[in-house]
Parts: C-alpha cells; structure tokens; sequence
C-alpha cells in the first residue's frame, strides 16, 4: 500500500461561458509537489504546458513519473 | 229648397276646398322629405380625430407587482400624422433578474424607442380602431451587476464547486436594435383606446460587457444564444387628446 501525498498550488481566473453554463474556473500558476516521504515512489512531475494553466478540461496538463 | 241647396253647395265647397288643402299638405310633406334627404347627404361627412395618443404599457405594471424578479415601466404614445399613419413612440425603464442554476444577474435601464404604425383596418363610418404592423428602432442603456455565480462542473469529484456572492458590477453598455410591431387598438370609451401588440426585434449593435454577456437588455427583453432575434409583447391603455378634425373623404384623396 503505497500513500503518496501531492500538493496543487494555483491561482483561479473565472471565465465566462454562456448563460447555461455561467463561468467556469482557469487554474493559473499550477504548481505540483510531492511531500517528501522518504520513499519517493513519484519521481517526475511534469508540466506539459510552459505557462503552468488548466484550462482544457479534456486535455493532460501534468505528467506524474513513477 | 233654395236653402238645401245652398247649403249642400256650401258643403261642396267645403269639400273641395278640404281636397285641395289635403293636396297641398301632400306637397309640403314630400317637400319636406325632400328637404330632409338633402340636408342628410350634406351631413355625411365623417371627421376623424387626429392628435397626440399617450398611455402607459398595463403587462409590465401587473407583472411589476406579481413577478418578484421583475420592475418595470413604459410610456407609449402616438401622433396621427395621415389618416393611415401615425408617429409612434415609447419609452421605458426596467429592472430585471435573471436567475439560472449557476448565475444571478439583475440588470436596469432604460430605453426608447421610436418609429411609425401603419393602420391596415378599413374603419366603417367614424369608428377609429386600428389593427396595425409597425417599426420601430430601440436604443437603451443598462447595467448588469452579478450578484452571485456558482462555477460550472461535470466533475463530481471535487465539490462543492467554487461560488461566489462577492457583486460585480458591468456599467454603461448600450444597445441599439430594430423592431416590427403587429397590434391592435380599440376605443373602448370615447378617446380611449385598449392595446394588444407583439414585437419581434433584431439586435443590431450592443457593447458587450467583458468577461460576461448580456442576458437581458431592457427593451429588448432576453437575449437568446442562437442568435440576434428578440420577443416582445403590450398591453396598454392610452388616452387620446384631439388636436384636430379632418374630413375622412378628404382624408382619403390624400
């Protein structure tokens, strides 16, 4: 059993939509880290994008090596 | 004898003059019918009323009252510049709320809209209804203040969504767009005049606020998302203050 501790930093910028759907959020800034527990199961966590934003929400915006 | 005989030559007399005064009688009635038939044709001579028309939109102060989400007032008024068409106008303040499962947004403002109405029912006699088609062009200025939002998800997995009540205010946009009218008036009591219209409306410019939309612009009334078309209706009542009389068959060779 492997309990692996990851933390997302980020800013939020709301963004309008439609009048269905109203506003949805972009996450600016995005900044993953492990907690260091001595094991590091997690090797690599990656960005794809260079600007650090989750805006795509069917697109990947961060890789996570092991 | 002599004396019967007088007496039935006196009674002769009477007799014709009687006939002849029955014929004369006979004459002056026809005369006087006559007469009368001319006088007639010279009183068919149908006027019709023409001045300024005002009244207020009666749907929008009921729903005043009745629909929380909902102020609003509008003044109309008319000017019958010929006999068919009339200068029309109206002008109007609302304030609306339009609530959906993830916005709440109250927009005000005011608006006015100007244009003409073309009276396409042949009246008979002196009465003055009209069943008319109209255009009109709509200008107004409004704000919108986003009074609360919940952010949009499909996600289950994290919730609750972020939302926020914190107001925002979008200031000093305008609108213009253009309107065709289809109503109805009629005078119900002498000058006044009942109203039933529906207005179609296309949106021809409007500043769009950043980062949001208008949902609603006074005048215009909701915004759709396919695009720039627009629904309306009226029920007024209006008063109309004569300022001058014309001869309908007058009226009718111009």
């Amino acid at each position: 059993m492997i309990q692996v501790t990851i933390l997302f930093s980020y800013a939020t910028q709301k963004e309008y939509v439609s009048r269905a759907c109203g506003y949805k959020t972009i996450f600016e800034n995005v900044i993953v880290t492990q907690e260091d527990d001595g094991d590091n199961w997690i090797q690599l966590i990656q960005s794809v994008n260079d600007n650090l934003t989750v805006e795509n929400e069917n697109a990947a915006h961060y890789k996570i090596f092991h | 004898m002599l004396h019967i005989i007088k007496f039935s030559i006196k009674k002769f007399a009477y007799m014709f003059l009687f006939c002849v005064s029955l014929n004369a009688q006979n004459d002056s009635i026809v005369n006087s019918i006559n007469d009368s038939i001319k006088v007639e044709t010279d009183s068919i001579n149908i006027q019709n009323k023409y001045g300024l028309r005002i009244g207020a939109d009666l749907s929008k102060l009921v729903r005043s009252f009745i629909d929380d989400d909902y102020k609003g007032f509008e003044v109309i008024g008319d000017f019958r510049l010929t006999r068919k068409l009339y200068l029309a106008a109206e002008i109007g303040t609302e304030e609306n709320i339009t609530d959906t499962d993830y916005l709440n947004v109250t927009t005000t403002g005011s608006y006015l809209k100007a244009g003409v109405d073309y009276n396409l029912y042949k009246n008979w006699l002196d009465m003055e209804n009209m069943i008319y088609g109209g255009f009109r062009v709509g200008a107004g200025t409004f704000s919108h203040t986003l009074n609360n939002y919940l952010i949009y998800s499909q996600d289950q997995y994290w919730t609750p969504q972020f939302s926020s009540d914190t107001s925002e205010d979008f200031d000093g946009l305008t609108a213009i767009w253009a309107e065709i009218v289809f109503g109805i008036k009629a005078e119900v009591f002498n000058n006044l005049y009942v109203g039933l219209n529906v207005q179609f409306k296309g949106l021809i410019s409007e500043t769009e606020p950043s980062n949001f939309e208008n949902l609603y612009i006074p005048g215009f009334n909701k915004t759709y998302d396919s695009g720039r078309l627009g629904f309306g209706f009226g029920y007024n009542i209006s008063y109309l203050i004569p300022i001058y009389k014309k001869d309908k068959a007058t009226a009718v060779q111009e």
